[in-house]
């Protein structure tokens, strides 16, 4: 059995209760409430940069791939993993 | 320490300790970017209509040189350009639009072993997400960027946006005011509008931004200065102008995407915006990529 991914996704659940400590690890939806993972790679002689992408296991393969310094990453990759945010409470509001 | 200088903050462990990969098997990319010009052919089908070879062909047998004196030279040459006159209908060339969809398109099925979930869970359905006051009614992404060329994502700046980049459609910022409308303060108070940091799965880092617009991650110790406006959980940007968006072009050729955080100002029209929504269950294997790639 192979789901794709954003059909897995589809049957979970969205932290959405109010409150901010409540765990759960935040994924990036676009307006056609499409699923994208946040993914962090570190570059040689730059910065580590942090990209949007649609598959968690082909999408880090793919940001590795050295043709994409010109046109995404902006640099050469040297390696790349997915990025879990979460939060731990708040830091103020209304 | 500027938090904003990036150079310090790389990645913990990966950079260091795990091994550099020389280089993946590239899989054939379509290279189109040159393909178009050399294959059409160089023949400009001008002047072949001033030939009219209709009465020389007769003048021109097999050997052209003793037979006429002085009409016999410019023969040969129109015939000569009588046969690639059909070379003009392969200078439109077709190829250019259909060869670049499939490059990020392959499917590795056996590394696709998600645990399959009760269906009886709560379905985040699309009500759910479009309900929200900004993400709703933010006008359509203009996904009409369909060259679906490699070249046509153009050469990457380093800069968060082109200069020709920055005119936003007049319905997206028509839907932003809206969306802003939706979300004034006393719409905040009532919602409980909540600043919070994301903080990555060791706890070291938090996710933070340059003033370009780019993410970079600072040290926990100043999540306090790296916040973003929770809206019941749901994040849209920093609370005051800023918010997270994408590329769609290159989410679909490539399955990757450059992700910023700026203000409508710098907007690419390109782009689609990024609601940050948490996910409370997760795909067994989403965790196991995820700790040992981070902690091994």
């Amino acid at each position: 059995m192979s789901f794709r991914i954003v059909s897995e996704l589809s049957a979970l659940t969205v932290d959405w209760d109010e409150k901010a400590d409540t765990p759960g690890v935040y994924l990036a939806f676009d307006t056609s409430d499409n699923v994208y993972y946040p993914a962090i790679c570190s570059l040689a002689d730059k910065s580590s940069k942090i990209f949007l992408i649609k598959d968690p296991v082909q999408g880090l393969q793919t940001l590795k791939q050295q043709e994409l310094q010109y046109v995404v990453t902006g640099g050469v990759v040297q390696d790349c993993a997915l990025l879990v945010l979460q939060t731990t409470g708040s830091f103020g509001g209304y | 320490m500027d938090p904003r200088d990036c150079s310090n903050h790389r990645l913990p462990g990966a950079k260091n300790n795990l091994p550099q990969k020389p280089d993946d098997d590239k899989p054939e990319k379509p290279d189109t970017t040159e393909d178009p010009e050399t294959t059409t052919p160089s023949t400009p089908p001008t002047d072949t209509g001033s030939s009219s070879p209709g009465e020389e062909d007769p003048a021109n047998p097999d050997n052209g040189e003793s037979t006429s004196p002085e009409g016999t030279d410019p023969a040969p040459e129109d015939d000569g350009s009588s046969q690639p006159s059909q070379g003009s209908e392969p200078n439109d060339d077709p190829s250019s639009e259909s060869n670049g969809s499939d490059a990020p398109a392959e499917e590795d099925v056996q590394e696709r072993r998600w645990y399959q979930r009760g269906v009886n869970e709560t379905v985040m359905s699309n009500t759910t997400m479009t309900s929200r006051p900004v993400s709703n009614s933010t006008a359509t992404p203009s996904n009409s960027t369909d060259g679906a060329d490699f070249g046509d994502l153009g050469d990457y700046d380093d800069s968060y946006f082109d200069d020709d980049d920055t005119t936003v459609d007049p319905d997206v910022l028509d839907g932003i005011a809206q969306s802003l409308n939706g979300t004034e303060e006393a719409d905040e108070k009532a919602a409980g509008v909540e600043y919070v940091a994301l903080i990555d799965s060791t706890g070291g880092w938090v996710l933070a931004n340059f003033d370009d617009g780019n993410f970079f991650l600072a040290p926990a110790t100043e999540a306090a200065d790296w916040t973003f406006a929770s809206d019941e959980n749901i994040l849209v940007g920093d609370g005051n102008d800023l918010t997270f968006f994408y590329y769609p072009d290159e989410m679909d050729i490539l399955g990757v995407s450059r992700w910023r955080l700026n203000d409508e100002q710098h907007v690419p029209k390109t782009a689609d915006f990024i609601t940050m929504a948490p996910i409370s269950e997760f795909p067994h294997r989403f965790r196991i990529v995820s700790a040992d790639r981070r902690l091994g």
